[in-house]
């Protein structure tokens, strides 16, 4: 009885270390995730997480060759291990990478589109025009500084968000605005620059 | 956007406002601001007519819905409407530090 007791718990313990082991592959994609929301940036090759994987699964693999079954806890948990790590390199290496940027924007271009929807502010869309250059600008932009710059009315341009509004500018009061207080500052505070940061969405 | 709005005061500080885009509605924007719980200002580009002039339209890059999307970029547009500096990212994960970012923009709008 105490034999068979023994043996039990001899197999027992192969079993929670494996797990153990296992756990980390998880345990380094989660920390991952968590460094991207805490530091606000995540690596091109996470190389910390991979050798926490990397080891994992050499262990695990290990194990399961010194095993007598192929099938059973540990080949489930080497396939369990080696789908995680798939999916972590899947993620971190092709499906977050984008295509090729289709922009031709140079530093010293001049914006004179905005969006048509700033917190319902309607935004006169006046194109820049170009002084001399040959190369045709993409659309809204200008290479050089617009030859009508200086005859732009204050009630034209407004000095705070590199946008030119104009006399369109309505806001009903019966619309909730995004942010009532800032589209006031805007309007009369003294930023030199606007800084856009264009995000994919809440995921 | 939390280490950017942690930010923001020291932005404002050096003259610089910060204005997040997405491509969507008011209400899409409303629903990320709240979701990311952050005072930073949320742009709803509705029919993405503003980040279209940037080439910054990922097609298709919604992975639940199949929508267009933005494409995670920065740009500082000076208040004469002058870009001074930009930047993309290969990959959605990999984005500059919120504190190089600070650097690099009060540099880049130091000459004026």
């Amino acid at each position: 009885m105490q034999f068979m007791m023994h043996n039990q718990n001899q197999n027992k313990v192969p079993r929670v270390k494996s797990f153990v082991i296992f756990g980390v592959i998880p345990f380094a994609f989660i920390a991952h995730i968590a460094i991207g929301f805490l530091a606000g940036t995540q690596k091109q090759w996470p190389l910390i997480e991979i050798i926490a994987i990397s080891a994992a699964l050499f262990v695990l693999f290990r194990m399961w060759i010194r095993s007598r079954s192929i099938l059973g806890w540990l080949g489930l948990m080497n396939f369990s291990a080696w789908f995680l790590t798939g999916v972590f390199l899947w993620w971190t290496q092709i499906y977050s990478s984008y295509p090729a940027a289709n922009s031709n924007l140079r530093i010293g271009d001049f914006l004179s589109n905005g969006p048509n929807d700033f917190d319902q502010i309607v935004i006169d869309q006046k194109l820049a025009p170009s002084n001399g250059e040959t190369e045709k600008p993409r659309s809204g932009f200008s290479r050089t500084l617009p030859s009508n710059e200086k005859d732009l009315t204050i009630d034209e341009f407004s000095p705070n968000n590199g946008l030119k509004v104009n006399s369109k500018y309505d806001v009903p009061s019966s619309q909730l605005s995004l942010s009532e207080i800032d589209r006031e500052s805007a309007l009369t505070s003294s930023y030199q620059a606007t800084l856009f940061v264009f995000l994919r969405g809440w995921w | 956007m939390g280490q950017l709005q942690k930010l923001k005061s020291s932005f404002a500080s050096t003259g610089i406002q910060i204005r997040a885009v997405i491509l969507g509605s008011r209400e899409d924007a409303q629903k990320v601001k709240k979701k990311a719980e952050v005072e930073i200002d949320i742009i709803g580009d509705e029919d993405g007519s503003f980040i279209d002039q940037f080439g910054l339209r990922d097609k298709q890059g919604n992975p639940f819905t199949g929508e267009d999307v933005a494409r995670a970029a920065k740009f500082l547009v000076s208040s004469s409407g002058q870009l001074l500096w930009f930047n993309y990212s290969d990959n959605y994960r990999v984005r500059i530090q919120p504190r190089e970012l600070l650097r690099i923009t009060t540099k880049a709008l130091s000459p004026m």
